[in-house]
């Protein structure tokens, strides 16, 4: 796992502040299984820096971003791809926003279309057990832990953007 | 991985020794809980103290466990982190499976 951090001087969209210094978070990875959990763990910090009293629980913005780079991963074996997965991580109170890129093959249109749904489908409790699906839970996980999640496919990569509300806690 | 276990007459308990219960983890996780109760047909108690944090891939291992001891006698979870109560509750599994705030209750009804 790489950091790139750029002073938020020269982007003035950047507003993440370490000790009153406003920066912009980067992040590449190997398409490697092995790297999510260090990353989920990172996002998650970053998110305490940048507000440590949001009502959004900081394990379901760890939760989107483990997912999300899961199913990147996983279709990335399908068809090997070169590079590293790209991930910037911003704040602009109060929102908090990944937005991750990836070289990969194009995601099936059923798969984007469920991430342009508004709503989330988790399978219906009601089901025996013997249906219980074991997986295809992910893409509902993340949707439901953001606030907005959207993807397109532009100059030959997949970019999704996660975007959770770091509001206060209202007591 | 550590997946330390005790027998019990009417029960193994499960203490996973692990932080994360994802995609790293969840096979031998699941390959551990259906072997145990294949081996001893009884009831699973998994006492997740140790998990703090769960994903798809770990919920997708606990249903497969889950189906996997049905005819032996059942599952259920104790000590469960917020973190991961957060997923069950998220997916609606919290309905499903069952789950107690402490290891002493959990017992009590698995070995009873």
């Amino acid at each position: 796992m790489t950091l790139i951090p750029a002073l938020a001087s020269r982007q003035r969209s950047s507003t993440f502040r370490f000790h009153g210094v406003a920066m912009n978070i980067k992040i590449a990875i190997k398409y490697d299984c092995k790297e999510i959990a260090n990353v989920g763990k990172l996002v998650r910090h970053l998110c305490v820096l940048s507000s440590d009293d949001a009502e959004t629980s900081l394990n379901q913005v760890e939760l989107a971003v483990v997912e999300l780079l899961n199913n990147i991963i996983n279709y990335s074996q399908r068809i090997p791809v070169d590079g590293l997965i790209e991930l910037n991580c911003r704040f602009v109170d109060p929102t908090f926003t990944v937005t991750v890129s990836d070289r990969g093959q194009e995601i099936d249109g059923a798969v984007a279309n469920e991430y342009a749904r508004d709503n989330v489908r988790m399978p219906g409790v009601d089901m025996s057990i013997a249906d219980l699906p074991e997986s295809g839970w992910g893409i509902q996980l993340i949707k439901s832990a953001c606030d907005e999640v959207s993807y397109r496919r532009s100059h030959g990569k997949n970019i999704y953007k996660l975007n959770f509300d770091l509001s206060p806690a209202t007591v | 991985m550590n997946f330390e276990h005790e027998l019990f007459e009417k029960c193994v308990v499960v203490r996973p020794g692990i932080v994360r219960l994802d995609s790293i983890a969840a096979p031998e996780f699941r390959q551990c809980v259906t072997d145990l109760s294949q081996q001893h047909k009884v009831s699973i108690v998994i006492d997740m103290a140790n998990v703090e944090f769960m994903d798809s891939s770990g919920l997708g291992a606990v249903i497969g466990c889950y189906k996997a001891v049905q005819e032996n006698g059942g599952l259920a979870f104790c000590n469960v982190h917020d973190n991961v109560k957060e997923v069950f509750t998220l997916t609606h599994m919290d309905r499903i499976f069952e789950i107690h705030d402490d290891f002493d209750t959990c017992f009590s009804k698995q070995a009873a």
